[in-house]
């Protein structure tokens, strides 16, 4: 990537996390999906869940100067750590992350859209192990 | 290659210490933590060239 002809690079906040009941903060880690959707994972869970991870997507304006939205997708009640990576996988929008894991080890995940727009996303464990491999999920 | 310095992150409405960076559609995005229990608290920008 390359500077625009006068040199500059033009930051733009795009989306704001404000420590509400109704989304995470502190997002971490963001991959990129079909749409333009961008999908990401935040350390701490809404104010009633600190210590919980979320997982989020960011949708595009029509308008590029209009406003991105924001969807909490997930929250993990169970697992003790936030995710530590995340990648779209399949053509239905399935998530796939790790997460580090406390003492017990780490856990690989999938998170599955809903059926019907609207509904709850539905977090599947697929494995536990010491050594999730991070690097290669991200 | 790899530069430093093209947007220096205040801490303020930018969100302070960059997290994470991809890039998608030739735009890179990334992340910011924000403040402890603070506004913002974390912020996703994209940095268009």
């Amino acid at each position: 990537m390359t500077p625009g002809t006068d040199g500059a690079w033009t930051l733009r906040v795009i989306y704001t996390f404000e420590n509400s009941p109704t989304e995470g903060y502190s997002p971490h880690y963001l991959t990129s999906g079909p749409g333009g959707v961008l999908y990401g994972t935040t350390d701490h869970g809404p104010t009633t869940c600190y210590f919980c991870g979320t997982i989020f997507s960011l949708t595009p304006p029509a308008d590029p100067d209009g406003a991105w939205t924001e969807q909490l997708l997930y929250t993990f009640e169970t697992l003790s750590e936030p995710p530590d990576a995340l990648q779209v996988i399949g053509s239905n929008g399935t998530l796939l992350g790790a997460l580090i894991g406390d003492q017990e080890g780490g856990v690989v995940f999938l998170l599955d859209p809903p059926a019907k727009p609207g509904g709850a996303w539905s977090e599947r464990v697929i494995t536990g192990s010491p050594a999730v491999p991070m690097a290669a999920i991200r | 290659m790899v530069r430093a310095g093209y947007h220096g992150f205040t801490g303020g409405t930018d969100g302070g210490n960059p997290m994470s960076a991809i890039v998608s559609g030739g735009v890179i995005y990334g992340t910011t933590y924000g403040a402890y229990l603070g506004i913002p608290s974390g912020t996703v920008f994209q940095i268009v060239p």
